[in-house]
């Protein structure tokens, strides 16, 4: 640390700006905040949010599928396209995070359709009809399980706690994960029919916007989970789901693009090859940080290091305002964007084994790279290998990575 | 093959780095060796509540990923350390990979401190919750010092100039309970061995 620098190091008002700096590149894990602060910056191009929005107006109940890679901007798009879905006449759309319901490392054919009855419950608002309570109530119980008094001669069927000559018997839900019967599978499409008709007057079509589902990492148990979003659908609720990259080159690829009306793909933006990619980034940087703040050469080495993925833009920058703030610098200038991408690199390199380094030095040198293993969609999953498909379609082994591997000795 | 490994780091320097970051939901990684874990903890809650001006407290992940996601969202704290993953399998780095919206509260930060071991299971069980932490990931020096005793004193001689008074008078403001609560002054007596006169 140069000495001369450290006079201003511990000055509040220094560490009040950096903290200010920071904070408008907070949003990473939540998006949602960042656009509540008017971040979201317009696509170079039309934006995903903007076709499945238009798809919607076109046919509200339809089926989208969003894939994409870890940090590629996936819930941004979702939450756009809420924004703009939200713009229609007669259409609601409403924004829901599978993860905060249900154990998505647990999911089962009925849990999306139990988790979705739920929220669009919770639309109703207060009411006496009967009708609508009653369905509420089945809902609820069916999603979370619920107590029934049974007389003592149906003891044997039911795991209870005894009182007198009644027994308290236990429902599963469907949510905490089990296979769910025929029968209750009919009820919940009973009662969600009827809070539907109970929405339509204040909400018109109701569009369900089903995030987190990129977590499921098992392309197998995504594919089960279609038959909720067709029911979902024939219900007369328009779907759109994000989902995990596997299924984009999973053997379950085509049953998806078969059952959804559109299939769609968030690449990484281009900032090698495509200048509109480029001014992209640089707006995103721009709006966010204090005017002179970045150093125009800054700001490049940045673009070039996240590879074109938002979420390592986000936090490559923010890593390096840290940088930044230790080296007692005032703003932020390459050699913080260097060292900051150095540990990101590092970071990006913990545990991998030698065949997966093999598969990015292969990548790196010879710019061919179709993930059918394992291994390969993990480093595609991972961000360690990038994918493009504009101007062209394409893979780069990560920016960050690159100067490190380079290093790397290939023992025999 | 010998792959380049995460930067280490003083606890010092991990503890300046933390002190940069707003009041928000920013996490980071440390790896450690288990043996030090106890030491490590105490240290960056001590030094997180002085630097940071934060209330700081521990969750361990020893029962599991639900007593670990239940025991975060009953605490009220600013900051968690959250430690003790290594009877983790593969499974439960995936759980939490499912649960990892969960830990998305705004202005609450926190530190996942891991051995080497459980460093790799989550990269390889919990690709979106890394990516998340992903690129404050350590590997932390313990025991190395961040400053010289050069460097330490010229940053005394620059709070001296800052606030026009010595080393003694800040003492005797401590002393006294009279010490402005700025986080300079905290920083101050620690250079000066006196965390004792911080008021917590």
């Amino acid at each position: 640390m140069p000495l001369q620098a450290i006079s201003a190091f511990y000055m509040s008002n220094r560490l009040d700006r950096f903290r200010k700096e920071m904070a408008a590149f907070e949003g990473a894990a939540d998006p949602g905040r960042s656009l509540d602060r008017g971040h979201y910056v317009p696509h170079p191009s039309k934006s995903l949010a903007d076709t499945i929005a238009g798809r919607i107006a076109l046919r509200p109940t339809s089926t989208h599928l969003l894939i994409g890679g870890i940090g590629s901007g996936k819930t941004t798009e979702l939450l756009v396209a809420r924004d703009r879905i939200n713009e229609l006449p007669d259409t609601y759309a409403h924004y829901l995070d599978i993860s905060l319901d249900a154990d998505i490392s647990q999911m089962k054919p009925g849990v999306l359709l139990a988790v979705a009855a739920v929220a669009i419950s919770k639309l109703i608002p207060e009411t006496d009809n009967e009708d609508i309570r009653r369905s509420v109530r089945t809902i609820h119980d069916l999603a979370y399980g619920s107590q029934s008094m049974i007389d003592r001669a149906e003891y044997e069927s039911y795991y209870a706690e005894i009182y007198a000559d009644y027994i308290v018997a236990e429902h599963k839900g469907i949510i905490p994960v089990r296979s769910e019967t025929p029968k209750e599978i009919k009820e919940l499409l009973e009662a969600i029919d009827v809070i539907k008709q109970a929405a339509a007057e204040k909400y018109g079509t109701i569009v369900l916007l089903l995030d987190g589902l990129d977590r499921l990492d098992e392309d197998e148990k995504f594919a089960g989970l279609m038959r909720d979003v067709k029911t979902l659908s024939k219900c007369g609720f328009g779907v759109v789901l994000v989902g995990p990259i596997q299924a984009a080159y999973g053997k379950y690829r085509q049953r998806l693009e078969n059952t959804v009306t559109s299939f769609s793909y968030q690449p990484c933006f281009d900032v090698e090859r495509d200048a509109d990619a480029r001014n992209f980034l640089a707006k995103i940087l721009a709006v966010r940080a204090s005017e002179g703040f970045i150093e125009p050469s800054a700001a490049d080495s940045l673009i070039h290091y996240s590879g074109g993925m938002l979420r390592d833009l986000i936090n490559l920058t923010q890593a390096a305002i840290e940088e930044a703030y230790l080296s007692g610098s005032d703003n932020l200038q390459p050699t913080h964007v260097d060292a900051a991408a150095q540990s990101l690199g590092r970071n990006k390199l913990l545990g991998l084994s030698e065949s997966e380094i093999e598969i990015m030095e292969r990548v790196a040198k010879e710019g061919k790279f179709i993930p059918k293993t394992d291994a390969e969609l993990r480093l595609l999953v991972a961000g360690r290998i990038l994918e493009y498909r504009y101007p062209e379609t394409r893979h780069a082994v990560h920016p960050a990575i690159i100067p490190l591997i380079e290093k790397v000795p290939v023992s025999s | 093959m010998i792959l380049p490994s995460l930067l280490r780091v003083s606890l010092d320097e991990f503890l300046l780095r933390l002190r940069s970051q707003p009041e928000s939901n920013i996490w980071s990684a440390l790896v450690v060796s288990p043996s030090n874990f106890d030491e490590v903890i105490e240290d960056l809650q001590s030094g997180i509540e002085i630097l940071a001006e934060c209330e700081v407290s521990s969750v361990s992940g020893d029962a599991g990923v639900l007593q670990l996601c239940h025991d975060i969202d009953a605490s009220s704290v600013d900051y968690l350390l959250l430690w003790n993953f290594e009877s983790w399998h593969p499974d439960a780095w995936r759980q939490l990979d499912s649960f990892r919206s969960r830990l998305n509260r705004q202005k609450r930060g926190g530190v996942v401190i891991l051995s080497s071991e459980s460093a790799k299971l989550m990269v390889a069980n919990a690709p979106n919750f890394f990516s998340w932490l992903s690129p404050r990931v350590y590997s932390l020096n313990l025991g190395a010092e961040f400053l010289t005793a050069e460097e330490r004193e010229e940053r005394l001689s620059a709070l001296r100039e800052w606030s026009g008074q010595s080393d003694a008078e800040v003492i005797a403001l401590a002393e006294a309970k009279e010490l402005p609560a700025y986080p300079e002054y905290g920083e101050w007596l620690l250079l000066l061995n006196r965390e004792d006169l911080i008021e917590r």
